[in-house]
């Protein structure tokens, strides 16, 4: 590093010399050092050298040439970034598709969703429950303004524990990727007869909804009910 | 006969009216133009300001010719110091010359009629051209084009390391590391193509 350094400051030296740009002392002082000190003049002679073939190559018009990134490197440069931007969003895609549920999106009563020291706005609620033939998918509208979703459900499986276990993910809708919205694991029956659960308004994007109640410890997948609702 | 032969011949006359001994003639002329060729780049750079290479021709052949006279009579003692005498005097007429290149003009016509230096010196010589070559490849070299750019800007076109470093945004650490392997990456690639200083001096390994 240090030789580095000394060489390059000579060599600037040389080339403020060359160009005219030392003191008179300076100048004096460099040319009193090349008679004395063996082969100072040979690197005087290599910047001279370098200096002339430069000369040339400009007066040639080659210099543009060698100045310019070759074009393959540019579009090798604009791939190369366009390639970084697609690992970055599928980076993110995937991420964002395994992340873990955000704390506090279902909650068992509106105080447990911690959404400010203000009282929420309640908004539903929404009952969902197996009925025979098709079901259209309920809609939930996009709030404007954050609330708590009230979301009641009838199971249709009963739960030995009377416990029941909420999933929701959001359906890909939208070109998205599938992804867990929020769970509870703690539902039970209100005096109302419904299992009712509260959602963070915030939690939800433009898209299709999954929702599956299930017994909590149950370990089979098609044990439960699976509903469905879309947010315009 | 060639520029070299005439200088040659005009070298030896001087000797032999020193009164230098007969049998240094035939050594100082092979000495003479080992000079002559190792300081090329000199010689061409005065060319290039005073825009007359006949002018730095002779400008560098006076120096090397009072050098030897010095040697002659005892002046200059060791081989060494003769290179550094002659670059000396050589380079304190390209300091006087770009004085004078300074100064401005009386006539403003004056500057219409002054050839374009560009213009002037678009004879290459062999040696041009080598160079050429080999800066060309060293240039290929350098990545990135900004670190191209800083050298054309550095050597060429004589701006400062201050301005520079400021323009692009270096450090000096960064600055110096570009200079420096350009020089020594130059010097391997001028040794490797036979056009390196060391060339020279294995023939005057008899002095």
């Amino acid at each position: 590093m240090e030789v580095e350094a000394a060489s390059a400051e000579e060599i600037d030296l040389i080339a403020r010399y060359l160009a005219g740009r030392l003191s008179e002392t300076e100048s004096t002082r460099l040319e009193a050092r090349v008679a004395a000190e063996p082969g100072l003049y040979e690197r005087v002679e290599e910047v001279l050298r370098l200096q002339e073939g430069l000369a040339v190559l400009a007066q040639r018009d080659d210099l543009d040439a060698l100045l310019r990134e070759p074009p393959w490197r540019k579009r090798l440069g604009i791939w190369a970034a366009a390639a970084a931007l697609a690992l970055a969003v599928i980076g993110l895609g995937a991420w964002w598709a395994s992340r873990e549920p955000p704390a506090g999106v279902l909650a068992l009563s509106v105080a447990d969703l911690h959404m400010g020291a203000r009282a929420p706005t309640i908004e539903g609620p929404y009952v969902f429950a197996r009925t025979r033939g098709e079901a259209s998918v309920l809609e939930i509208p996009r709030l404007n303004v954050r609330s708590a979703i009230e979301l009641k459900f009838v199971p249709s499986v009963s739960s030995a524990g009377g416990r029941y276990r909420l999933t929701v993910q959001s359906s890909g809708a939208g070109g998205g990727g599938r992804a867990l919205v929020g769970t509870l694991d703690s539902a039970a029956f209100g005096p109302d007869g419904y299992v009712t659960v509260f959602l963070d308004s915030a939690a939800l994007r433009s898209g299709r909804y999954d929702l599956a109640l299930e017994p909590s410890g149950s370990a089979r997948a098609d044990e439960g009910d699976r509903f469905e609702f879309r947010v315009p | 006969m060639t520029e070299t032969e005439n200088i040659l011949t005009r070298d030896s006359r001087d000797a032999m009216d020193d009164g230098a001994p007969s049998r240094h003639i035939g050594d100082q002329a092979q000495l003479s133009r080992e000079l002559f060729a190792n300081m090329a780049g000199l010689r061409l750079k005065l060319a290039r300001v005073t825009r007359n290479p006949d002018l730095a021709a002779d400008i560098l052949q006076d120096a090397i010719v009072t050098a030897l006279q010095k040697l002659n009579a005892g002046e200059l003692s060791a081989r060494t110091a003769l290179d550094g005498f002659v670059y000396r005097v050589a380079l304190n007429h390209l300091r006087n010359h770009q004085r004078k290149d300074k100064s401005p003009l009386s006539d403003q016509n004056a500057a219409a009629e002054l050839a374009d230096p560009r213009t002037h010196c678009m004879t290459e010589s062999l040696q041009s051209a080598q160079w050429a070559r080999v800066t060309r490849e060293l240039l290929m070299e350098v990545k990135p084009v900004r670190d191209r750019e800083l050298l054309v800007r550095f050597y060429l076109h004589e701006e400062s390391k201050q301005e520079l470093c400021e323009m692009f945004g270096l450090s000096d650490l960064h600055f110096n590391r570009v200079i420096f392997r350009a020089r020594e990456r130059f010097r391997e690639l001028l040794s490797r193509r036979g056009l390196g200083r060391a060339d020279f001096l294995s023939i005057l390994a008899v002095f």
